[in-house]
């Protein structure tokens, strides 16, 4: 599904004292298929832009075209109901959103929305659950008895049940411990990776998952998308990142000092940790061979 | 269509009546209130008016913001009047008209009363366009601190409605985060019937109930993991100053009483 954004500004609290530009006139194509990733520090807009691809903000000016479908300051909130059958959408924190008085239903919920009946709903709900990693002893019990993180898998298989072409992540891992961020992480992929057609839109902090996952990551900065690339060639870019605020992942910050330090020239556009040390390794022996 | 909603009616300023200390500003409101109605003698009434008059331009509220503060209670104040108008046989005959007749006192009376509610409700309405809520329950707090001899919560009450202040802005953020994450899920506010739409508000009561709770609970671990406990013998971080405006506004505010009382007896 492919996503453009023509001259959109999104500004809040219009005609108050507090007016604020959020989005100024940001020009730019999504490619379908792909897993796009969104960076930029603090108030770059970025929450902002996600908003506008659901219909859940309408731009001020300038017009979205989402698929087929053209959102701009007229639309009306009817029309953009079925935006949200393609477009699944998890927040931040998104296990404030259950409400149910079982795992099952909640999950259930998004489908029925859609006018799915009950029993495929809950088809869907259980399909979503495995998928997600949430045993069957758990359907029947209350969302609120379970942990912080499976509360999370809980909220984020309701979003899945809609079984969305396209899906919107704001900081999913955010609050987890590092082995349930990997698997969080790992399971978008799984499901990026599952069919054809599928794409992710994943805003994060983490320049670790920008690196590892993303095909195309976008650079936010004071509303307005600065670059654009794969990762080996953004983050070849180190001086223009660090004017927007944004760090290099770990794995190259660590060869980028090695380089440096040592005055020796070192492959630096693979980020995985393997690939740094294999990198680490070989400059050792070159160095040990020098020296003999 | 949540992020117009103001907590009160506090129009920042720095004004005379701003700087005044929430103390005397709601004392000498209360004394000028009780002694509106003592006496209808017309240098009295000529001074309740001056009082407000002067109260009003010093405030530098704009005249917009001070209607719109009093648009319910004009149609009240506006309803005394014709009832005064047309339920009043005293005096004189002014006019008729068809079956109804108005006659003098029952329009001297009308405007005695609507002229006096205006007043009233006018100064309270000051008080709360130029006192910050926290300043307000602050002042409370310490006027009914006497209380607390007969084991009344003063400085529970107080600090209650000071936290309940302090999280409406974030409970009404909150309603709009929730809101938007079950739009996403596919709920609709604005599709089918009435019942229908009643139930689209549960999943956004719930968790934002549960939110409350939890977020209630994580402050008092909060306050008891930091020492807190109740009033006797706390001190303030905010403090109270009392000024010689102060006193000036205390002195007028009794002259003017001491007028009404006067006025009456004469
Ligand atoms: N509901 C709102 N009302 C007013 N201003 C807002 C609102 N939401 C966001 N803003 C402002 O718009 C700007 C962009 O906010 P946005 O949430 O899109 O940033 P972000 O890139 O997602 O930041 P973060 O990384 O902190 O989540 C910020 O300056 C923010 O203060
Ligand atoms: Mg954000």
């Amino acid at each position: 599904m492919e996503i453009k954004a023509n001259d959109v500004t999104v500004k809040y609290m219009v005609g108050t004292p507090f007016e604020k530009v959020a989005l100024h006139k940001i020009n730019f194509t999504l490619r379908p298929s792909t897993y796009h990733v969104f960076i930029g520090k603090t108030g770059s807009g970025k929450s902002t832009f996600i908003q506008l691809l659901n219909g859940l903000l309408k731009p001020t000016e300038g017009s979205m075209l989402i698929g087929e479908k053209v959102v701009n300051r007229k639309t009306k909130m009817k029309q953009l109901y079925h935006l949200r059958k393609e477009i699944g959408m998890v927040f931040q924190f998104p296990e404030h959103q259950l409400f149910h008085d079982t795992v099952l239903e909640d999950v259930a919920f998004g489908p029925m929305n859609l006018g799915v009946g009950k029993v495929e709903a809950e088809k869907r709900a259980e399909e979503s659950l495995s998928l997600v990693g949430i045993s069957p002893s758990l359907y029947m019990r209350s969302p609120y008895e379970l942990s912080g993180g499976q509360m999370r898998r809980v909220a984020i298989a309701g979003v899945l049940a809609m079984e969305p072409k396209v899906l919107v992540l704001d900081e999913p891992t955010a609050g987890l411990d590092p082995v349930g961020h990997i698997g969080m992480m790992e399971l978008f992929n799984h499901w990026f990776k599952a069919k054809e057609g599928r794409s992710v839109i994943l805003v994060t902090h983490n320049m670790e998952d920008a690196a590892r996952y993303g095909e195309e990551i976008h650079v936010m900065y004071d509303g307005e998308r600065k670059l654009v690339g794969t990762p080996s060639e953004l983050f070849t870019k180190e001086t223009k990142l660090n004017e927007y605020g944004i760090s290099l992942p770990n794995t190259l910050s660590l060869l980028m000092e090695l380089q440096r330090a040592s005055g020796q020239a070192l492959i630096t556009d693979h980020f995985e940790i393997d690939d740094t040390v294999d990198e680490i390794v070989s400059f050792l022996r070159k160095d040990i061979e020098n020296n003999a | 269509m949540l992020e117009h909603i103001a907590l009160g009616q506090y129009l920042p300023g720095s004004s005379v009546l701003h700087r005044l200390d929430p103390r005397s500003k709601l004392v000498g409101l209360l004394i000028f209130m009780l002694f509106l109605f003592i006496s209808r003698h017309p240098l009295f009434l000529v001074v309740a008016i001056g009082i407000f008059i002067w109260t009003f331009s010093v405030s530098k509220v704009p005249l917009i913001y001070f209607f719109k503060s009093m648009r319910l209670i004009g149609i009240i104040i506006f309803i005394t009047l014709l009832l005064q108008l047309f339920m009043n046989n005293d005096g004189e005959v002014l006019f008729q008209f068809f079956s109804v007749t108005v006659y003098s006192g029952g329009l001297t009376e009308g405007l005695l009363i609507g002229g006096r509610l205006f007043i009233l409700v006018g100064m309270a309405s000051l008080l709360t366009l130029t006192t910050t809520p926290v300043d307000l329950t602050d002042g409370l707090e310490t006027l009914f601190s006497p209380l607390k001899k007969w084991r009344f919560p003063v400085h529970e009450m107080a600090f209650m409605i000071s936290i309940a202040l302090r999280f409406f802005p974030t409970l009404i953020e909150e309603t709009a985060r929730i809101t938007k994450a079950q739009m996403a899920r596919g709920a609709s506010f604005s599709h089918g019937s009435p019942w229908k739409r009643v139930k689209t508000i549960i999943p956004i009561f719930v968790p934002l109930i549960v939110q409350s709770l939890k977020r209630a609970e994580e402050l008092a671990v909060a306050m008891e993991a930091r020492g807190y406990v109740g009033g006797e013998g706390r001190t303030k971080y905010r403090q109270l100053y009392w000024k010689g405006l102060d006193t000036l506004v205390i002195s007028i505010i009794t002259a003017y009483a001491v007028l009404g009382v006067l006025t009456r007896l004469l």
